[in-house]
């Protein structure tokens, strides 16, 4: 009998990776039967049957329909009065506070899943389920939640979940990773830390043959976006070819801290250079654009930063390759936006004074290492040329 | 009582946060408090409602040295794994992804670490935040409970749901200060505890009020205008309850019912929990030149500009608008979620009927019989509309300072016995006035004593001086009996208790009042000489189980344990507790080494605080079972101040705990039972309860 193998496909993944994945799914179409699990999201799906069902057609669909919406508030208050039995034991260090009290109050409540999915037949048929492994800012919507539901009902049947690396793990939240039967992974350090931090056995990890990691790794921009957001930067061109050197920020709103400590810090830095924050026109929290965030939030900081401009692209954040293109230093504050790249060019850094831990190649995880690293990259920028120096000075040379 | 040199720290969470308790600040500030704005880096930009007012807040991120870095790290590791295995074994989880948990927990860490660094660093004499709800300021209320700094709390807004977190407002804060009764109503329901509750009126109304008063005309034309609307159109304010993900109102669904006429200017007010795509959505949908849809503009301006208010659910802005008295119609989608229309001070109307219910309205106004209601409604929601709200919060913050000032340097006082100890017990009865029940308590008395080794002592205050006389007269010449007048007319029963105490000639004290008979008295003088105050067993005329003891409940404050059953049908033992009430026993070298009662201290706490203090001087506290006592009527008494209770945990910060010390399997469901106070069925219940 063939057994089945359930994947449910990840929506932020699917953007990303613009459906490489599918090629992982293409080999077990030998020996299994694929069922694809995808939300309840019209462009995904369409997007989906035209890209790839018509060339897989062996792969079958599952729509994972809404079954209930919205969880009364006395159903609720049962939840988190049934979590804050299941662990008021569990006391938090050095204040010694139960965890409950600061898990259930506040967060947790608005945590509870509201939208429920049916689940597909999950019989003796099915062989294994596989999910990504989200890193936290990418773990939105209904893959992130589903994937849980999909997990209970695996473990109660016995049927072993895997969970795959999409994006390089994050080693400072990876509570969410503990979840699994299985782990396939595409770098030996991402074996090392599932084993070292997590206590998983070396017996549960698989480690993917080094082929597959652009399969795996975030796609940049098609040449055509990149223009299109040349043209909608056009604006501020003179500051960009002004020979002032550009330092661009790529904002994250949940690292807001980090953000207004790097403003900050750069505002002590006596070399001369501008300063342009990078945004996104869809991002908000309740009732604020990230874009008024920025103009309400960080108002001491910017007044005293060199500060020039706040570009507002619809762009993605993960693609430092384009803004390293028109920028003489990109600094993130988010470190999962700049680590699922096979490379990364030599003007992008990312800085977090608060975790320290974070895996990456490019981190500046300090204060003292960021005023030396901006310094000395001025510096030696100095001895650098714009495209029209270069020109007019060989022009002089002749 | 002078405020300079007095530290406060204000947690700055959400822009209404910072509303409700920025007069208050104001008020200190100028009266010489400094203020230590204090927030976190969190998903919500808490730091905004502070750089509205121009003030920059400390964040907690900023103490974070490598060290602490590195302890967080640890401790993500170990809490990671207890966690993800009951995420695992237990089905309750199944609604919580832990995609969402993973964040959360690591700054929960973060925040443990830096608020506990923070309080060690700063020199903080009060903590004010919004409530203890949340988990920062939960966890704030918590280490300045554990450090003994006081936590005053104000009501976040009009409370009428049921939700889980508000079972939990009273758990480490000094005082709530709350609106008006119905606040303390609901939240003595959901297991709060009103000895905490201290009714202010609302701080925000102090100014909005004063704001607004004859203005409406001129806000109505800033409102239109703002909104490119015509004026000279009735303006009808649409208020959405607290957003779609807590009270699952309909909206949609009763926008696309409801009328909309041509004659009217509408303003629909979306709540600001509500998610900004949400509310783009709204817009496109049913924007129209007159149907306005706004999030982020001041409701205020909106609320006085406004001829009628129609609520769309549960909002704080409705009861507010009540306060602007503004006509409001309640609009029916459902029959069980009816609330305002329930307290009769607004009509419930279908969507389908809104214009025409608006147009009554504005022809003929509201009716007396809903006048009337909402008149006693609001005072029940508000207390007050007198602008002094404000007033009454920096009275109770300044009691709450000079208590906690007094407290840290004064030590209790020393007894000075009157007599030398030459009988075995002393039986001291504090006399209240009632004649049948000192009778009670006399003949019971006679019956247990040895009269050849102990005195019966009955102490009257200077305001029963008659009554003393007449007992005197009648009772003279039975030598074990005797009788004191205390005559410098300090009526508090602990004055009473210490009157007695310096009286007594017993080497071995009992305390209690007149309505309390012994029935079991099998104690032996050892049991009496190790430092110990013994407690009884009370039970009342018909037999049940009246006080097993004295604990403190998860609010922290006092709860006197029993079991409404007959006697028999307890197994009482002895059980050591770091409070006792009712009655105590001990040596008089026992008493000699607490001190005196306190006499600052209400009445209704009085043997509580003596044996709390006896508990912290050494001594131990046990409700033994070899003294069963019965209560043949329990008289209450005055407080002596006008915030007694807040006075006593004032005092007590921080010692108030749980406090059964050694407990068995048994009374380990006992705690459990104690710890989960609120029964959940009550959710379940509609919101809101009967009221006129």
């Amino acid at each position: 009998m063939r057994k089945k193998v359930l994947f449910l496909a990840p929506e932020s993944e699917t953007f990303y990776l613009r459906c490489k994945y599918l090629y992982l799914i293409r080999e077990l179409l030998s020996r299994y039967n694929v069922e694809v699990i995808i939300g309840e999201n019209p462009t995904l799906y369409q997007f989906i049957e035209k890209s790839w069902l018509s060339k897989f057609k062996e792969v079958s669909l599952f729509k994972a329909e809404e079954a209930k919406k919205n969880i009364p508030i006395s159903e609720r208050n049962k939840y988190l009065a049934s979590t804050k039995e299941a662990i008021e034991d569990i006391r938090v260090s050095p204040a010694n506070i139960e965890l409950w009290k600061l898990l259930v109050l506040d967060d947790l409540a608005g945590s509870i899943v509201q939208e429920f999915h049916k689940l597909p037949e999950i019989n003796e048929k099915v062989g294994a389920v596989i999910t990504p492994l989200y890193h936290t800012n990418r773990a939105q919507g209904f893959g992130s939640y589903y994937q849980f539901q999909l997990y209970k009902t695996c473990r109660e049947k016995g049927i072993p979940t895997v969970g795959v690396e999409f994006q390089q793990l994050s080693d400072y939240y990876y509570y969410h990773y503990y979840f699994y039967d299985f782990y396939i992974v595409k770098q030996e350090s991402s074996s090392f830390f599932l084993q070292g931090k997590l206590g998983v056995s070396e017996s549960q990890i698989f480690l993917l043959k080094e082929k597959y990691t652009p399969l795996l790794t975030d796609t940049t921009l098609p040449p055509q976006a990149i223009l299109k957001l040349f043209e909608d930067i056009e604006s501020f061109s003179k500051e960009i070819y002004s020979g002032t050197p550009l330092i661009t920020v790529v904002h994250s709103i949940s690292e807001r801290y980090s953000v207004r400590r790097l403003i900050r810090i750069l505002s002590k830095i006596s070399m001369d250079f501008n300063l342009i924050i990078v945004t996104h026109p869809s991002n908000s929290v309740l009732f604020l654009k990230e874009r008024e965030i920025i103009l309400e939030a960080y108002v001491d900081e910017l007044s005293r930063s060199k500060f020039k401009e706040m570009l507002n692209l619809d762009t993605p954040r993960h693609s430092p390759e384009f803004f390293s293109i028109f920028s003489d230093l990109v600094i993130y504050t988010e470190p999962a936006e700049v680590n699922n790249h096979l490379s990364l060019p030599e003007n992008v850094v990312y800085y977090s004074p608060l975790r320290r831990k974070e895996n990456t190649r490019t981190a500046i995880l300090n204060d003292a290492q960021l005023i030396s690293y901006v310094e000395n990259k001025l510096r030696k920028d100095k001895k650098r040329k714009t495209f029209r120096e270069c020109i007019e000075s060989i022009i002089e040379e002749a | 009582m002078k405020l300079k040199g007095k530290r406060g720290l204000f947690f700055v969470g959400q822009p209404h946060h910072m509303r409700l308790w920025k007069p208050v600040l104001e008020r200190l500030k100028k009266e010489g408090m400094e203020i230590l704005y204090v927030t976190t880096h969190t998903f919500f930009p808490f730091e905004m409602s502070a750089l509205k007012y121009g003030i920059s807040p400390l964040y907690i991120e900023d103490l974070l040295d490598e060290k602490d870095i590195e302890y967080e790290e640890e401790e993500y590791k170990r809490l990671s794994r207890i966690l993800s295995e009951r995420h695992r074994n237990y089905k309750v989880f199944n609604l919580f992804s832990p995609n969402s948990i993973t964040k959360t927990l690591r700054h929960i860490i973060r925040e443990v670490i830096a608020f506990e660094k923070l309080l060690e660093r700063e020199k903080i004499d009060v903590i004010f935040a919004l409530h203890e709800l949340n988990r920062w300021s939960k966890l704030l209320a918590y280490l300045s409970f554990r450090k003994g700094i006081p936590f005053i709390t104000l009501q976040e807004g009009a409370y009428y749901i049921k939700h889980f977190s508000l079972s939990f407002h009273t758990e480490y804060s000094t005082a709530n200060l709350v609106w008006g009764q119905q606040t303390v109503d609901l939240l003595r329901k959901l297991g709060n505890a009103p000895e905490k509750n201290i009714i202010v009126g609302d701080t925000h109304l102090d100014w909005a009020i004063p704001k607004y008063k004859g203005k409406e005309k001129f806000y109505k034309k800033k409102v239109c205008k703002d909104f490119s609307l015509d004026s000279s159109k009735p303006l009808i304010y649409l208020i959405q309850g607290s957003g779609k993900e807590f009270l699952e109102y309909p909206l949609g669904a009763v926008l696309a019912l409801m009328n909309i006429s041509e004659d009217f200017n509408y303003i629909l007010k979306i709540h600001p929990t509500a998610q900004r795509n949400y509310v783009d959505d709204l817009r496109e949908k049913y924007e129209k030149e007159n149907f306005k849809i706004v999030q982020n503009y001041d409701s205020y301006d909106i609320l006085a500009g406004s001829d009628v208010c129609v609520t769309l659910g549960l909002s704080t802005l409705t009861f507010e608008a009540f306060a602007f008295k503004k006509p409001v119609l309640e609009i029916e989608h459902n029959k069980e979620d009816v609330y305002f229309a329930n307290y009769g001070v607004a009509p419930l109307v279908k969507p389908q009927k809104l214009t025409e219910e608006i147009e009554k309205v504005l022809k003929r106004g509201i009716s007396l019989e809903i006048k009337k209601n909402i008149e006693r409604w609001l005072e029940y929601v508000f207390y007050k509309f007198d602008c002094k709200a404000t007033e009454r919060v920096v009275d109770v913050i300044k009691f709450i300072l000079r208590e906690k000032g007094f407290y840290s340097k004064k030590k209790a006082k020393p007894f000075v016995f009157k007599n030398a100890p030459r009988l075995r017990y002393s039986f001291n009865v504090v006399v209240l006035g009632n004649v049948n029940l000192i009778a009670e308590t006399l003949n019971r008395l006679l019956d247990t004593i040895n009269p050849e080794i102990d005195e019966i002592n009955l102490v009257f205050p200077k305001s029963l001086r008659n009554l003393y006389m007449e007992f005197k007269e009648n009772f003279q010449g039975k030598g074990v009996i005797n009788f004191y007048l205390e005559k410098d007319g300090k009526n508090s029963l602990s004055a009473l208790y210490n009157f007695a105490i310096e009286n007594s000639k017993g080497n071995f004290i009992l305390l209690f009042k007149e309505g309390i008979i012994p029935l079991r008295f099998f104690v032996k003088e050892e049991e009496l000489k190790d430092n110990v105050l013994l407690g009884a067993v009370v039970i009342d005329k018909a037999g049940r189980v009246k006080h097993l003891g004295v604990t403190f409940e998860h609010n922290n404050v006092v709860y006197r344990l029993y079991e409404d059953v007959e006697l028999s049908k307890v197994p009482v033992k002895s059980r050591e507790f770091k409070a006792l009430d009712y009655v105590i026993f001990g040596s008089r070298e026992t008493f000699r080494k607490v001190g005196k009662f306190d006499e600052r201290i209400s009445d209704y706490y009085s043997m509580i605080d003596f044996t709390l203090s006896a508990h912290y001087a050494g001594i131990r506290n046990v409700l033994s079972d070899k003294l069963i006592f019965g209560m043949v009527s329990n008289l209450s008494f005055q407080p002596l101040t006008p915030y007694s209770h807040v006075q006593f945990y004032t005092k007590w910060r921080g010692k108030t705990e749980y406090n059964l010390l050694k407990y068995t399997e048994e009374d380990k469901v006992d705690i459990y039972e104690l710890y989960n106070p609120v029964e959940w069925g009550l959710y379940h219940d509609e919101a809101g309860s009967p009221l006129l």
